[in-house]
This record gives C-alpha cells, structure tokens and sequence, in this order.
C-alpha cells in the first residue's frame, strides 16, 4: 500500500527551499563586495568580510543539497585565503583567477536543479513497495547478417525466450542506427558481399570513430585463426560458430543486458517511531531495496504472509513485546527458521547485547544509526540469507526452486489467497520423449535441454508467478492471483513457443514438445488436491498424444 | 562499564539555515533534545542552566569565537567535562589537530549531512566515552 509523503521530508524541502532563494543575492553581494575591495584600495576589512560570506556559502551549500556550490565556494575560500595572507597588492593574473573562481560559483549556482544527498534521495523518492526500481523493458538488439534466411531464422528463435532484435543486412545500416537506438548488444555476421572481414572490420571502425562501441557478439561461419583474430581485436564479447546455437546466445544476450539481474531485496521495517520508521525506510530505498514499515510488531506475522522480505530491521525497545521475544517467536515458525533479523537500540550496554545474542540475534546496530552502517549490514545479511535460501531450496541445474521449495511456496500461496479471494493456478509440465534425447545426444545436451526449458519458462511468467523444477524433466509453475483459464491460454503459448525452438547438437537439429496440466484454487481448495488435479490433467495430456495442454476444472451440478 | 546516554544537545552557530536544518535533523533522527544559540556568549549564558550532554560548537561566530567560547566554557566548573565538538568548513589538518588539542571530542566538517549529521554525533560521544 503506498503511504503518504512523510511529513518530515516536507520540513527538509522547505527548508532547503528557502536557502535556495538567499542564493542569489548572497552571491550578487559576494560579488559586489570583490569590486568594492579593487575599488577602495585593496581594503583588508572588505576582504575579510568577503572571505566570511564565502566561507559560510562554503559551509553550507552541501547540506542543502547543493554540493557544487559547497566545492566551488570551498575554492574561492582558499583562494581568499591566499591573499589574506600574502597582505600586498596583488598582480592582475591573481585577480583574474578570483573573477574565474566566482563565475564557478555562479555556474555552481545554476546547477541548483541537481540535488546532492539527502534532496536527490527525496526527489527520487518512491512510495513503499507497490512499486519496484526494475522495470522488464525490452532491451534492443541489433542482428546484422546479409543472408536474411538466417536472420530471419535467428530472429524467430530469440523471439521464443524474449529478444526481438532489429535486423539489418549490412554493418553499415546499423552502425548508422546506434546512436538513435542505443542497442544493449549486437550480433553481427563476419562475412559480408562488401567483404569477407566486412563485419570485424566495421566495428572496429566504429570503435576507432567514437571510442567505443555496444557489445558485439560475432557469428560466422568461418572459424579460422584471422576470423578470430579479428574479431577478437574489435573487442568481442564472443564468438560464436554458424550454424547458431540458440540456447548460448540467448545466455550471452542475457549477460549482457543484464536479464540475469536479481530482484531488490525486501526488507520489512518494525519500528515504532514514525519519523524513524520512514528514515530508515528512506535511506534502504535509496540503496535500491524494497521496504515496507510497521509499528505495530503484533502484526509482523500477517505482514510476512504478504510481503515475503528477505530481512527484517527490528527496533529493541517495541511496544508490546520487545525485540528479542518477537524474534524468538518468529524463529518458531519453520519458514522463518532462517529469516535474518537486524536489531536497532539505543543500548549500549554490552550485558544486553551479550544476553541478545546468546538468544539468537544476529546483529545489532546502535541508533542513531549511520545511512552506510545501515545499508552496508543490511545487504549483506539479505544477501547471505538469499544465497542460503537458494542454495538449499534451488535445484543446482536449473536454479529453479526444487520440488519441496515449490510445495511450500504453493501452500504459502494458497494461505494467502484464501486470506484475500484471490485465485491461484498451478501447472505441471512434462518434457515428451525426454529419455530419447539423453539416449540419442547424452546426458550433457539434456541438461542444456533443461535450463534452456527453464529459462523459456522463467522468461514467460510474471514476476510474481514462481517456476519450480520437480525433477527429472518435470517443472512446475505458480501462477499467483491467476484463474484457471488464464494459466491454462498462457500454458499453451509455452508449449507452441517451446515446440518451435531448434536445438542443435553435433551437426544435427531437432525440436521437442511437452505437455502440461492445469489446475486452480479455489476449485481445489488445498495444495494437496490442487497438485493431484494438475497431475491428473498432465497424465490426461500424455494420454491424448502429447504437446498438449489440459485443464481440470470443477464441475459443480447444481 | 556503561556509555552514558546522550540527552541534551547545545547547539551554537550564527547562521540560521544551518541551524535549523541541524536542529530537524537532531530532533528527527537523533531524538535529541536541542537548545539554541547564536553566540558564544549566549552559550556560556545558557548552558548551566540548560545541562548540555555534549555541545556543538561552530568555529567561526560573531564576538567570541569557537575556541574562545570552548576556554570560557571551561573556566564553569560545572561545564569543566561537557563533551565538546567544533563544526568547521575548514579540513587541513593542522587546524583539526589543533581543535582536539583545545579539549574538543571530536570535529564535524561542513557541510554536514542531515541525515546522518546524529549518527556522527553520538559516534564522537561513544568515542569520548568508551
């Protein structure tokens, strides 16, 4: 839910409002306070006047937000200083460095619409959760290839695991098109009519040109020692070998515009103190995470159904029941088993904190606590207790959550929908003629097989949607706040786009299909029956002839 | 043994804008309970009335400036232990050696950041007090 802009944050723009509009004509007098000291005879008191108002702008430009102010007044200062000290005329090259010093600071002055600090944190701030810093925009690739057979070939095979790339047939017409485009990758071919190093030789013109290029991955069908070379001098990302293997090039575009990127972490803020609660939240949004803040820790459990965080920051001192005790019953909870908990207190007693400890806490801070302490402690805990979780509750092939993990996430889903009326859809999908692929190409192309599965899937759903590998060759996805029928259309648009990709191994080519069921709550009230409903609908698929989807639904007689 | 707990706050600086932001920013995050002056006399005026934990002092003021204010604080039996902590928009070295060498605790250099200007402020009182 979002909430209202804080009230304090209102207080800080006002102010730093009001010092904004002093800025001008304390500069003007600063600057008439120069002249009236060339003027009068190099007037010691005048320069020491102007020294001070520098000095104060100095001092103060930063904490408003305006930082360049600060530096270039900082400069002036010293250069003042100077000529206090050195107490005779000064020659004419001096004076017109401090004329160039006070233009800096008038310049500084016009840069006054890019806070520093805490304003560049309060303009981009954003509501708590409702909204997230990663936006899935499409990232623009550029495939340039003059056999448009091909091109076109390799364009439809991304398009399965999301890229659509914008193809050209000569290097000429996308280099032209990189600075409107501003592609995050692109996948060139070496040989060209124009030349059989065309393409090597085009980006390292471009590179030549403007110092740099976006990243290239090259193709080709030549493999020899000068193709590479080349390629290799126009500062490839990689080379890959034609005929193309998708499933790598959709590994290397995923590096590449960063797909692979994690999610922000979730951290679940209790703290009674409003002004706090919302700085705290304040200055971990401004490091990228998601937050979400309470006051009352009686309502901590709800809360975790919902937001799911990676990591709570706890205050000590809480009305109610304090700290350590609400962090002893949250461990009871076998989800929460291993939810980090980051404490705040004023305590510095070192008896209190050893008796936190010994009960389980993981770790203190002291308020007022410092913004980098705060976020340095709090990522790296999120970030040990996600790798943890993953480790234990990942599959090692394909990263997805394993069969028990996804259990567990559907009956937590399930308890969350039935708390709020919310549909919940399950699909249980099955490789056909899996076994054929390990016997015919081994075991090494079919877990390449598998992760190429997984990441089509991935790619598909929605981030609130959850993937799971069941094992074996059988995967399973949660489609949250989804009714059946949806699951069921967007189930079939993976088996069509999943048919449809060519998997290439030693030479040869080959498609595969799956089969998939579907099921939802609440027509299946519980996890248990939700499950054996997707598992009866698969079997049903199979049983049809494969590459097919079936939905089981309730009929209700009336 | 214990830190004591750091309560009441002195704030002396003669630039009103600094000294408002400071005070938000105390009262806010720090939760401090703030008093303020513009002048150093006015400092050594109010502070044994007032009780200050800790003192932050700007450098530069009109009249009597930091230094002098933190000597004539001193010669208060009552004020003899304050925790003292100068602001200055100076950096060089020598001048913040020299600050300590006065009796202070600790510096804070201008411009200082609101949001975290508390938590330097009860790290120097930890320090002084460890």
């Amino acid at each position: 839910m979002p909430e209202d802009r804080p009230k304090w944050l209102d207080e800080f723009e006002t102010l730093r409002t009001k010092y904004r509009e002093h800025l001008p004509a304390e500069l003007s007098q600063i600057r008439g306070y120069w002249k009236q000291w060339q003027k009068t005879g190099w007037d010691r008191s005048i320069l020491e006047t102007l020294q001070g108002r520098v000095h104060k702008l100095a001092g103060s430009g930063g904490t408003f937000g305006f930082s360049s102010i600060s530096d270039a007044a900082k400069k002036l200062d010293a250069y003042l200083q100077d000529l206090l000290d050195q107490s005779k005329t000064p020659p004419l090259d001096i004076l017109s460095a401090g004329g160039q010093l006070l233009d800096d600071l008038d310049e500084a002055l016009s840069s006054y619409d890019r806070p520093s600090g805490l304003f560049r944190a309060i303009s981009n701030a954003t509501l708590e959760t409702g909204e997230t810093f990663e936006s899935r925009g499409d990232a623009t690739i550029f495939l340039v290839d003059d056999d448009e057979f091909q091109a076109q070939a390799i364009s439809e095979q991304l398009g399965h695991f999301g890229y659509h790339p914008v193809v050209f047939n000569q290097p000429e017409d996308a280099l032209a098109e990189i600075e409107h485009r501003n592609p995050a990758a692109i996948i060139m071919d070496i040989s060209f009519p124009t030349g059989p190093l065309a393409g090597t030789a085009a980006i390292s013109h471009q590179q030549e040109k403007e110092g740099s290029s976006p990243p290239v991955i090259f193709m080709s069908a030549r493999g020899d020692m000068m193709a590479r070379l080349r390629a290799h001098r126009a500062n490839a990302v990689s080379y890959l070998t034609k005929p193309v293997e998708v499933r790598e090039l959709v590994e290397q575009l995923d590096n590449l515009t960063g797909q692979a990127k994690s999610e922000p972490y979730r951290v679940l803020i209790v703290e009674d103190q409003e002004t706090l609660a919302e700085y705290y939240g304040l200055l971990l949004r401004r490091a990228g995470m998601e937050t979400r803040t309470i006051e009352d820790p009686l309502r901590v459990l709800d809360i975790l159904i919902e937001f799911k965080p990676d990591l709570i920051v706890l205050d000590y001192h809480l009305p109610g029941c304090n700290g350590v005790e609400l962090a002893a019953v949250l461990h009871q909870h076998r989800a929460y088993m291993s939810l980090p908990i980051v404490f705040l207190t004023t305590e510095r007693d070192p008896m209190v904190r050893k008796l936190a400890m010994s009960l389980g806490t993981e770790d203190f801070l002291l308020k007022p606590v410092k913004p980098d302490r705060l976020i340095s402690t709090v990522s790296r805990r999120a970030k040990r207790a996600r790798s943890l979780a993953s480790l234990i509750s990942g599959d090692g092939l394909t990263g997805l959550l394993n069969h028990s993990h996804l259990n567990t996430q559907l009956e937590h889903e399930i308890l969350r929908a039935r708390r709020y009326g919310d549909p919940v859809s399950f699909a249980m999908l099955d490789l056909d003629h899996f076994k054929s692929v390990n016997d015919t190409y081994g075991h090494a192309e079919g877990d390449r097989v598998l992760k190429s599965l997984a990441r089509l899937l991935k790619q598909r759903v929605r981030r609130s949607d959850i993937v799971g590998r069941y094992g074996g060759e059988e995967f399973g996805i949660i489609f949250t706040n989804t009714d059946v029928d949806i699951a069921t259309k967007v189930v079939e648009e993976i088996k069509v786009n999943w048919s449809r990709v060519r998997h290439a191994c030693d030479g040869s080519v080959y498609c595969l299909t799956l089969s998939g069921g579907v099921a939802g709550f609440p027509s299946y009230p519980s996890a248990t029956e939700l499950l054996e409903a997707a598992d009866s609908a698969l079997y049903e698929a199979k049983n049809s002839g494969r590459n097919a989807v079936v939905a089981k639904r309730k009929y209700v007689l009336k | 043994m214990a830190v004591p707990e750091l309560k009441r706050i002195l704030y002396v600086d003669d630039d009103e804008d600094i000294s408002t932001i400071a005070r938000l920013a105390l009262e806010r995050f720090g939760q401090y309970q703030v008093e303020m002056c513009v002048t150093g006399e006015e400092a050594v005026e109010k502070a044994p009335a007032f009780c200050p934990d800790l003192i932050l002092l700007d450098v530069v003021l009109p009249g009597m400036d930091g230094p002098s204010t933190l000597k004539a604080m001193r010669e208060n039996p009552e004020l003899v232990n304050t925790t003292l902590v100068f602001m200055t928009a100076k950096t060089q070295d020598e001048e913040l050696r020299g600050y300590r060498e006065l009796g202070a605790a600790g510096v804070i250099t201008k411009p200082f950041d609101p949001v975290s200007l508390s938590a330097q402020v009860a790290e120097i009182w930890d320090h002084a007090h460890a």
